[in-house]
């Protein structure tokens, strides 16, 4: 990549990279794709990258304290990592930029850090209806010197990590609770994520995806023909980010649960473009487009459903709009299944200890159903 | 055939085109009573708790309805052009109805710009399902929504009288569907009104305008409706305005995030912002618009003083 980078700021003005102002880009926390933004970052606008301060009580607490108290949990979390990160020196953030309120956490959140007082630059990568177009027109505002050639590669690299990582955890979910010894899924699952870092092409990752899918099926497994199965759906970011939303997967894997999580950053890029055909296997649930992933929650929870789930988990973050009308539909859905729904909402205040004696309950009484079901059949 | 209208939300947006067509197709209408306590109770008990106050009080008016009409118009509008979508409350409403009220017999057709359904395909839509023919009812909407159109641009007229006038103004800064309604604007319109107070409108304005000056002013990526409306209504008349009253209800996904960028942005009036909920006491508001009077007063004193000073 060039050395006389240049770039402009949010004012407009040109800095070549030799300046005194450098630029240091940290992604928020959000699962495992933190290190997409990195790659975006580094390669297309040759920025430093930092890893984001790990996720603690205390970015929750700075989230909250500077944060509007009606907005989405998220917001507050993503907001938390933002402030965390200028405190050890970032000044270049990441936001999606599309979507429901997510789309306008960028401008909110840029207002707040210089209101506290940082000095930063927060990219939008998408603007209303997200396109890879202008997705460039973002990174070449920064990087005039980026050409489409460059774009195009690192793109392609940024979709085959997505689709592959993606891949290996749903995997994993199905299977990881049933391994013979402890911890070999997620050690070989950090491995893949350490390796696939340092691709520099897209054939490249695939062939470390290839590699590492292998390695994961090949993974003893003592797996039960019908173990618990348990659906767990509902807005993306507490979906994909264990720390939101007490680790509920973890807790459930180690009791021996199945778990089916759709949901992932692949299946959401494809769900924009799919809202037909969600509204379409929703099973007459639903007419319209209700919001954001809220169509795919129905639809995926009908196809659970039929396939005879033993229960689902809903959650979201306080207040997320597209998911309390999906509650509407959920609880209708569950009546006519007879399948049970629970619904978990987090916020910043919510408490892991809660949050597990809930769960202990709901997995007690799917087990005794099944249970009962078994001895009537 | 008797059509029941939900008096919320998006009533108070197309009040005049909807009573309109109806009444030009001679179809008798229904509208629930404004919001009361009743209705308000309905309204949570059918919602899930973490719905916002506006959403719980349509459901309030359609279970008020479901005995007192054949059917209940509940249109789905997704957005009224580019960068002018509705929230996911106010779009999800037709399913959320179907699925709140299974039985209940709603008449519905969509209305989005985007996907190309034009507002006036919809209104054929229900004119045709009703019995008329393709020609009446694009006649009954076209009558409909100029009548409407006309009606908007007298109450913004009268609203720029209302900014000449002498004394206090304060701009309701809210949406319409909060502004209007009896159980959240109404009373606060009431209590100025009592202490001679001027109350101006943020929703009085050219959506158009709203969304130029939004766009101009504050932020080029909105695309929310209801956002560029209050904004850019804020803008238009802020300067003119001896305070802001902002009025949401709990939890609010789009004030949640652009009320705060307004408090953050605008310096040069005093803002009050309020958050109302279903356990809201008048006396804890009136307290507040009370105090916020004395603000204003003591703020209009001081610099008057100041001027004195400069002129000497």
């Amino acid at each position: 990549m060039s050395q006389k980078l240049s770039h402009h700021d949010h004012n407009g003005r040109t800095h070549s990279k030799d300046n005194h102002e450098r630029k240091i880009a940290c992604t928020p926390t959000i699962g495992d794709y933190a290190l997409l933004g990195d790659i975006l970052m580094e390669r297309l606008l040759g920025y430093e990258t930092m890893p984001c301060p790990p996720l603690t009580k205390r970015t929750l607490e700075l989230g909250a304290q500077n944060s509007p108290d009606m907005i989405c949990t998220p917001f507050k979390i993503t907001l938390g990592n933002h402030i965390e990160a200028a405190q050890a020196g970032a000044n270049v953030f990441i936001m999606p930029g599309a979507g429901c309120r997510l789309g306008f956490y960028d401008i909110l959140q840029k207002q707040i850090l210089d209101d506290l007082g940082y000095p930063n630059d927060i990219i939008s990568l998408f603007d209303y209806i997200p396109t890879t177009k202008r997705l460039f027109t973002a990174m070449q505002e920064r990087n005039p010197e980026l050409t489409q050639q460059q774009f195009d590669e690192v793109f392609a690299l940024i979709i085959q990590i997505t689709v592959d990582m993606d891949g290996l955890a749903d995997y994993l979910r199905h299977n990881r609770a049933f391994e013979l010894e402890a911890g070999q899924f997620e050690s070989n699952y950090q491995a893949y994520l350490s390796e696939v870092k340092l691709a520099q092409t897209a054939g490249e990752a695939a062939d470390i995806g290839k590699k590492y899918d292998k390695l994961l099926r090949a993974i003893p497994v003592d797996k039960p023909q019908r173990p618990i199965r348990i659906g767990i759906l509902g807005e993306i970011y507490v979906v994909v980010e264990p720390f939101s939303n007490a680790n509920l997967e973890q807790w459930l894997m180690d009791r021996a649960v199945e778990i089916d999580r759709p949901f992932d950053l692949t299946r959401m890029a494809i769900g924009i473009f799919n809202n037909e055909q969600q509204i379409a296997e929703s099973g007459g649930y639903v007419n319209y487009n209700i919001g954001s992933t809220a169509n795919d929650v129905i639809a995926q929870t009908h196809r659970m459903m039929k396939e005879g789930v033993d229960g689902v988990i809903h959650i979201k973050p306080a207040s997320c709009s597209p998911e309390i009308t999906a509650m509407t539909i959920l609880q209708n859905m569950s009546q006519d299944f007879g399948i049970p729904v629970m619904y978990l909402t987090f916020d910043t205040e919510t408490g892991e200890a809660g949050v597990h004696t809930r769960l202990e309950a709901f997995l007690d009484m799917i087990t005794m159903k099944r249970q009962s079901a078994d001895r009537a059949a | 055939m008797k059509i029941g209208i939900p008096r919320a939300l998006l009533f108070y947006f197309y009040e005049d085109l909807w009573l309109g067509f109806f009444d030009n197709l001679g179809i008798e209408t229904i509208v629930s009573p404004p919001s009361n306590s009743a209705i308000a109770k309905a309204g949570i008990a059918h919602s899930i708790d973490e719905a916002c106050y506006s959403s719980k009080l349509f459901i309030g008016h359609v279970q008020w309805l479901l005995d007192s009409c054949d059917m209940v118009f509940v249109p789905r509008y997704a957005d009224s052009g580019i960068r002018e979508e509705y929230c996911t409350r106010i779009f999800g409403l037709y399913d959320l109805v179907r699925n709140t009220f299974p039985e209940a017999k709603v008449l519905h057709a969509e209305v989005s710009f985007l996907h190309r359904k034009k507002e006036s395909e919809a209104f054929v839509q229900i004119g045709e399902a009703l019995g008329f023919t393709r020609e009446e009812s694009l006649k009954a909407y076209k009558d409909a929504a100029a009548t409407a159109q006309a009606r908007k641009g007298e109450r913004i007229a009268a609203q720029e009288e209302l900014l000449k006038a002498d004394g206090m103004k304060i701009l309701l800064a809210s949406h319409a569907y909060n502004s209007y309604d009896a159980v959240i604007g109404a009373e606060i319109i009431d209590y100025f009104e009592r202490n001679e107070v001027k109350v101006i409108h943020s929703d009085l304005i050219n959506t158009r305008e709203a969304k130029k000056r939004a766009k101009d002013s504050y932020s080029d990526r909105i695309y929310w409706r209801v956002s560029s409306d209050m904004i850019g209504g804020i803008d238009k008349y802020k300067d003119q305005a001896d305070g802001i009253v902002m009025i949401s209800t709990f939890p609010c996904g789009p004030d949640s995030l652009f009320a705060e960028l307004v408090i953050r942005l605008v310096k040069d009036v005093p803002v009050l912002s309020l958050v109302i909920d279903e356990h809201d006491a008048t006396a804890g508001i009136q307290t507040r618009l009370e105090s916020f009077i004395d603000i204003i007063e003591a703020k209009k004193k001081a610099k008057s003083l100041l001027e004195v000073e400069v002129a000497a």
